[in-house]
């Protein structure tokens, strides 16, 4: 069966890493002002991070429509049997709403599965499973292989600010952390489908310490990627931990694109890992 | 003849679709701003309005030129242009609107309860597109508008909207008492009042021949439904832990409340009843709640159902009580003063703490201190004395009481504080202490007080290292001597005071790339605190 892979740009798989893979992309749309753009399409990263971060207007971002993943599945449809369709987590975009409504209107079976994650988290587990197409599966064995990729996936990150994540309305079950007296590096994650607190941390530097601890002391992991915004050197750091526990030793870089990082801001430090099972 | 005669007079075509689409679009973008700010559901981003506009906008840029006159051809138009142009969850809902124009409409010409019906279909297409339809928001709006078609027997568009544009206006202010979020941030929802606006554009386009241009206000909750109801019902409640705890509305007309009430308490326990004729909310424990249910589906239309099994609640408690017995969930007592750090201190840990509030006048008396402890629940109790002198008065009380006591050696509030953020309710007492122990040894405390000859002294330590005229510069002294790259400086002050005068004063002309964080404690004795990590 010759099964397509569809993600969405949330996942922050580069264009190279995409057609190397075999995974097509539906973006979302990041705005200023009532200026559009297809995320990591007609607007690049670091064109992106100059204007959040120097512009006067904050971006806001909306999810693909309806007819972006119908023209996506029916050009797919031509040439392949049936459609996995993985997304970024329905409680932070409507993105795998108008997924889901789009394979109604399509003719060849298509599976759309909301993975709760967003970026690496999501990415690690589309790049399983375009990897998983190409040996001999059917369309039910993929979705829940997917879903148990699903399972074992693990994904922290620690922001230099949440004050984008909480401008974007995305606190999700973090929101506890706003008002409060003292400054705190929250080690955030998600959990069922909501950005929650993982860690609270104070300062900075035992923050980053704490994301190594975690790359350390969770998996062992197959396969990794971690996440980065405007900074590499720390990231990189990070890879070389999760190196040590990760048996896919070519662990991704993945750089935020402008969808999430409306939200994530600068200086973002975080991974994803799939626990080995 | 006649009858044909009369449905061809108010027979409509694609232009009259197209200037109710176009005064929608004008009076969503005019304000667009205005719903932006009340959006808080499903997620609170601030662009429900601007999405929609952006969906409505997208749909006219594409038809613009087209000037289709077959209301079929257009509606089919404007749906194909949704479904790519709509932009987020707002958008996609508003996609249904033009999914059901096209189910409703599919002729050249169009009848005005053909524009009703296509309430109707936007309701159920919704109901079908979105994966967890909630109440009060647009949806809702489709289905209230939708059962005006049983109401109006009237031919004429301008009325119709009129109908509706009232119909959307009343729903959004019930948003509130549908949508429990809503409730919490007293707002209307924002996507069912964008609905509102889009078709008090269309009416006025319609009706006054205007161009949609026009300010509407936010509308006001309305609770006035389940307002007094749910004080009462609250009030209302003794909770008999048994069966399925089970709370349902009934909608209807001549409601006789008495009546339900006798026939549900026939059925369940702790029964609550209340309401008045057109409303009743309803709470019961029932062992089969399907039987309460489909006597409140006799009466009427149900709303708002919750079923929670009770029994599993109870074994949840239950094996929490047993978890508490035999690990016994640690307490922590610490010593505080000043309304900031106590503030402080409750808001890093809101469970597990208890504060024994000390005054600079009154010694702390050990028998005092050995009553407090006897009257915390736990047997577990880790004690913070965060002063010297308290520490080392205290050591003898672990012989004086029945409790499993363990005294940590804080011996300043602000490596008081320290010890309380790194506690961690699932972890063990060992575990903690060991936590606590380790985090006192990784920071460093200091502080600085005013001496009997006005000097102002600095201590790290509890050792004096400095004195000077001001307590900034002591301050800026202790900072120095104790802060290396990556620190993180905490300052608690004695008075509310400009903070970022005193950062910019502490760090000026520093070469230390630190955190620092200035924050009231409002202790007594000591100008500033500090801890050092």
């Amino acid at each position: 069966m010759n099964i397509a892979v569809v993600t969405d740009s949330t996942s922050d798989i580069s264009k190279k890493l995409a057609e190397e893979k075999n995974i097509n992309i539906v973006p979302l749309n990041v705005h200023f002002g009532l200026k559009t753009y297809l995320d990591g399409i007609n607007i690049d990263s670091n064109t992106f991070y100059k204007r959040l971060l120097e512009g006067d207007i904050l971006p806001t971002t909306s999810a693909p429509s309806v007819g972006t993943f119908i023209e996506t599945y029916k050009k797919l449809s031509k040439t392949h049997d049936a459609i996995i369709s993985i997304h970024v987590s329905s409680k932070t975009s409507a993105t795998y709403s108008s997924a889901l409504q789009a394979s109604k209107e399509v003719d060849i079976p298509i599976k759309v599965i909301d993975s709760g994650f967003v970026s690496a988290g999501l990415a690690v587990v589309a790049i399983k499973v375009a990897e998983a197409v190409q040996s001999d599966k059917n369309l039910d064995e993929i979705a829940s292989l997917t879903k148990s990729l699903i399972s074992r996936t693990d994904i922290f990150f620690l922001l230099e600010t949440i004050e984008y994540l909480v401008k974007g309305g995305r606190m999700g079950k973090a929101r506890g952390l706003l008002g409060t007296l003292l400054k705190i590096k929250p080690i955030l994650t998600f959990d069922e489908g909501e950005v929650n607190v993982a860690e609270k941390i104070r300062s900075s530097k035992k923050a980053i310490q704490k994301m190594h601890d975690l790359a350390d002391l969770n998996g062992p992991y197959e396969s990794a990627a971690i996440i980065y915004s405007t900074d590499q050197m720390e990231p990189l750091r990070l890879k070389s931990q999760l190196e040590l526990n990760t048996s896919n030793k070519n662990i991704l870089s993945l750089q935020l694109g402008p969808v999430v990082g409306t939200y994530g801001g600068p200086n973002v430090l975080g991974y994803a890992g799939i626990r080995s099972d | 003849m006649n009858n044909s005669q009369a449905n061809k007079n108010i027979e409509l075509g694609g232009e009259t679709l197209f200037q109710i689409i176009e005064g929608g679009a004008k009076a969503l973008e005019k304000n667009m701003d205005k719903i932006n700010t009340i959006n808080v559901f499903p997620v609170p981003d601030g662009d429900t309005g601007t999405n929609m506009a952006l969906t409505l906008n997208s749909i006219l840029d594409d038809l613009k030129d087209s000037k289709e006159e077959h209301a079929g051809k257009l509606a089919k138009k404007m749906y194909d242009s949704a479904l790519l142009g709509s932009r987020g969850n707002s958008g996609l809902i508003l996609t249904q609107f033009f999914k059901g124009m096209t189910q409703s409409i599919l002729n050249e010409k169009f009848l005005p309860e053909n524009f009703l019906n296509i309430f109707k279909y936007a309701s159920e297409n919704s109901l079908n597109a979105i994966p967890n339809p909630e109440s009060g928001t647009m949806i809702t709006v489709y289905s209230d508008c939708a059962k005006k078609i049983n109401v109006i027997d009237n031919k004429d568009i301008s009325y119709i909207l009129e109908i509706l544009s009232t119909q959307a206006i009343d729903t959004v202010k019930k948003t509130p008492t549908m949508l429990s979020i809503l409730r919490e941030a007293n707002v209307v929802d924002s996507g069912a009042f964008g609905l509102a606006v889009m078709l008090i554009g269309a009416l006025d386009v319609i009706k006054n021949k205007g161009d949609g241009n026009i300010d509407v206000n936010i509308p006001t909750p309305d609770f006035s439904e389940l307002g007094n109801l749910n004080e009462d019902f609250l009030e209302g409640i003794k909770e008999e832990i048994w069966g399925y705890c089970t709370v349902f509305a009934i909608k209807g007309k001549n409601l006789n409340l008495k009546k339900i009430k006798d026939q549900i308490s026939k059925i369940g326990k702790s029964t609550v009843v209340a309401g008045n004729e057109s409303i009743i909310k309803i709470h019961t424990h029932v062992d089969n709640p399907g039987n309460v249910i489909s006597l409140g589906a006799d009466i009427g239309i149900l709303s708002n159902i919750e079923i929670k099994n009770m029994d599993e609640q109870t074994n949840d408690w239950a094996n929490n009580q047993k978890i508490l017995t035999k690990d016994d969930s640690p307490a922590i007592l610490s010593v505080a003063h000043g309304d900031g750090i106590i503030k402080l201190m409750k808001e890093i840990n809101q469970n597990n703490l208890t504060i024994l509030p000390i005054d600079k006048n009154i010694k702390l008396e050990i028998n005092y201190l050995v009553q407090f402890i006897e009257k915390i629940e736990s047997t577990n109790i880790i004690f913070l004395p965060n002063d010297k002198n308290i520490f080392e008065s205290t050591k003898e009380i672990i012989n004086l009481t029945k409790k499993n006591l363990s005294i940590i050696p804080s011996v300043s509030i602000s490596s008081g504080i320290a010890c309380i953020f790194t506690f961690e309710e699932n972890s063990s007492i060992d575990k903690n202490i060991e936590n606590m122990n380790q985090s006192l040894d990784e920071i460093i405390t200091a502080d600085v007080y005013k001496s009997s000859q006005n000097k102002f002294i600095g201590r790290i330590e509890g050792k004096i290292v400095v004195n000077d005229s001001t307590p900034e510069k002591v301050l800026k002294e202790l900072i120095k001597q104790t802060s290396t790259k990556d620190s993180l400086v905490t300052i608690y002050t004695k008075i509310k005071t400009d903070t970022k005068k005193i950062e910019d004063y502490v760090t000026h002309d520093t070469n230390n790339d630190f955190e620092i964080e200035i924050i009231y404690g409002g202790q007594y004795k000591y100008d500033y605190l500090l801890s050092i990590e």
